[in-house]
């Protein structure tokens, strides 16, 4: 058995994998201490080999486990992972805590070109989480909430202070929360298919990383490609970039 | 020279006594990281470890002991200052500091938050009073090439004494004709400032001093070309670095030195790193002295660095003055021609920056380019993007990068630059 990895900034997934078929896969907040839940998540588990990702993936090579320890990059991860989810895939696009990756693929799964948001986590998982807290919900919830959500205003700021403040004086200006809340959502969206055109997006697009399972994201994400192009999701789109570590760790196992 | 001998030259330089010791620790705890750190280094390099760790305190003697025997010193931040005529007429040359975070708020008073790194670190050097070179010199010669910087000097002259040279933004035959009359007026202030004529005699000599510091700095460029690399990327631009202020002649002889260890090393076939490990041109924004963040985030992915295509490396050694003139004319156009040849991202259109990178890339086989432009640079912005449609055209993969001084962003470089690397196999 084979094992990935993904230490990020909200959580750290664990995927076992044999044969490309996934065995186990595991979920824990990263917390303060992503050290010891590096630990907790891996016990009991013993692969031939454990391949770490994300940006916590250096952490895991401090823990002096019984087997290799090998890093790669949260972009091969999630190029190797969507390509194996869906063969097909020339486009991925992963939106997690606190990092959004554009990645272009060719047809065997490697990676051509990327675009990554710098130093700053607008339009990320933490934005939407941020400004969940606005509304008094949860970010579970919120997506669902922006879907109610029928005459959306504009909100520009991609910042997540300056979308605070423009949501808050929108409220004051008493538009309905839903309409505010749909207007987060697709300037996040908006963000992203910028950074999708630069890399010169191409169908189909596997929409990945914790984010996808933003009911709202998805739906607006699909309206921004035509409906000809179905965005692919994966059953569990927080998953791929540890399953992608895990065949990474397989393929390097044997060569 | 004793630690009190150098605080008491320090002190009579009138630098911030205590700020300058922060700065010199700061600077030793970087330079034992991201240089002595490393594996395989050429034993030459103790030249330049020397170098470094006398940065501000023997080199600044010389400089001390120069203006004493009654040379002057100029400062310059750009490679467009003719370092032919300022050895003419018998002054030193040094570049100055800007490569760290330095007195940004006192900066930030004089310039726009919005300016680059660059601009931000030689007001706040000067500020802060912590910059030895800076207080050592007679003049400072400014140059329009990007807005931020001609702004600046405006004011930055209010505290510092300036030249200012005009640089023109094509190249057409009446943008030379420009730049030369701020040649002939360069030379007039020299002489003025110096009282030593600058003749056909002192000036081939000094040509021919400044043209072997650059055929040694092409020769040590050459030999990168080599698989496995024999100098890391982080020693090559620190050797690029040092050419800006150390004496010329002693450099000259200490770099040709070493790049005859590297042709041994060659000949063995040994490297500072496997052969095979991916290869690296960085290109853009020029990395000054202790800016090594990049270089070390590269060379600690799995990749080492072959080439600089900046003003700190083949910008300023690419093209050599002509000796052959007998006139003094003929020398000052010849001076004119090469400093015109220089492919700054501030000229118009500047396409002879792609081809340059993209023969650079193929004569030192290089697997991938990594641009680096400051923020807020708009010229190496602009290009950054002419450039990715130029080699991508080509089949030659390039990442951008955009950042400054400050250590906030590291993890996210690494992420960036590493997975660039993995995308290389």
């Amino acid at each position: 058995m084979f094992a990935g990895i993904d230490i990020g900034s909200r959580s750290i997934e664990l995927v076992m994998q044999q044969d490309g078929k996934i065995i186990d896969s595991i979920r824990m907040p990263t917390t303060f201490s992503p050290l010891e839940q590096c630990q907790k998540i891996l016990r009991g588990h013993a692969p031939k080999m454990l391949a770490a990702t994300g940006y916590g993936r250096e952490l895991v090579k401090n823990l002096e486990l019984p087997y290799e320890v090998k890093t790669i990059t949260e972009i091969k991860a999630h190029a190797l992972g969507a390509h194996a989810f869906f063969p097909e895939a020339r486009t991925v696009l992963d939106i997690g805590g606190q990092d959004t990756k554009a990645i272009a693929l060719n047809d065997k799964g490697k990676v051509l070109k990327f675009e990554m948001n710098d130093r700053c986590a607008a339009g990320t998982g933490k934005f939407l989480e941020y400004t969940a807290t606005v509304f008094q919900m949860d970010v579970e919830a919120f997506g669902t909430y922006a879907m109610e959500g029928t005459t959306p205003p504009v909100i520009n700021s991609m910042c997540t202070v300056f979308a605070e403040t423009e949501a808050t004086s929108l409220m004051a200006q008493g538009v309905s929360p839903s309409d505010i809340a749909l207007a987060l959502h697709q300037a996040v969206v908006r963000r992203t298919s910028t950074m999708l055109k630069r890399i010169g997006l191409k169908t189909p697009l596997v929409f990945s990383g914790g984010v996808a399972n933003n009911v709202c994201i998805r739906t607006l994400l699909q309206q921004e490609l035509g409906d000809e192009a179905p965005v692919c999701i994966a059953d569990q789109p927080d998953m791929c970039g540890a399953f992608g570590a895990s065949l990474w760790a397989e393929q390097t196992y044997s060569a | 020279m004793s630690e009190a001998a150098y605080t008491a030259m320090w002190e009579k330089l009138n630098l911030d006594i205590s700020a300058h010791d922060g700065l010199l620790e700061v600077l030793g705890k970087f330079y034992g990281d991201i240089y002595l750190s490393q594996q395989n280094r050429l034993t030459g390099m103790e030249y330049l470890d020397f170098v470094l760790s006398e940065v501000h305190g023997l080199r600044i003697k010389e400089l001390q002991d120069a203006k004493a025997a009654g040379k002057k010193v100029i400062g310059t931040f750009c490679v467009f200052v003719p370092e032919e005529l300022t050895l003419a007429a018998n002054a030193v040359h040094v570049g100055l500091c800007s490569g760290a975070d330095a007195g940004t708020e006192e900066a930030e008073k004089l310039v726009p938050r919005n300016t680059c790194a660059l601009i931000k670190s030689f007001i706040g050097f000067k500020l802060a009073r912590i910059c030895p070179y800076t207080e050592s010199c007679d003049v400072v010669v400014g140059e329009t090439t990007c807005d931020g910087k001609k702004k600046a000097y405006e004011a930055f002259s209010k505290h510092v004494p300036m030249h200012i040279m005009e640089v023109p933004q094509t190249k057409t035959a009446d943008a030379k004709a420009l730049f030369k009359s701020e040649v002939l007026r360069y030379k007039k202030m020299l002489e003025e400032l110096t009282g030593t004529e600058i003749t056909v005699e002192n000036l081939k000599k000094s040509i021919a001093i400044v043209n072997a510091k650059r055929k040694a700095l092409q020769r040590l460029a050459r030999l990168r070309a080599a698989d496995p690399a024999p100098i890391s990327g982080r020693d090559a631009l620190l050797i690029n670095q040092v050419s800006f202020y150390d004496d010329p002649e002693r450099f000259t002889q200490s770099i040709n030195t070493l790049c005859d260890q590297i042709e041994e090393r060659i000949a063995k076939n040994e490297g500072i790193a496997p052969a095979g490990t991916k290869r690296l041109l960085v290109s853009g924004c020029p990395m000054a002295v202790p800016n090594w963040k990049l270089p070390y985030v590269m060379e600690s992915s799995n990749a080492v660095i072959v080439g600089e295509e900046s003003c700190i490396g083949s910008r300023n050694v690419r093209d050599l003055v002509d000796e052959s003139p007998d006139t003094l004319d003929g020398l000052m156009d010849a001076i004119t021609e090469r400093y015109m040849k220089i492919d700054c991202a501030c000229f118009t259109p500047n396409n002879e920056r792609m081809d340059n990178v993209e023969r650079m890339a193929k004569e030192l086989n290089a697997d991938g380019v990594i641009h680096y432009a400051l923020s807020f640079c708009q010229p190496y912005a602009h290009e950054a993007i002419k450039l990715d449609t130029v080699l991508s055209e080509k089949g030659i993969p390039m990442l951008s990068i955009e950042t400054d001084y400050s250590m906030e962003d590291v993890e996210q470089l690494k992420t960036r630059v590493e997975a660039f690397v993995e995308m290389l196999d």
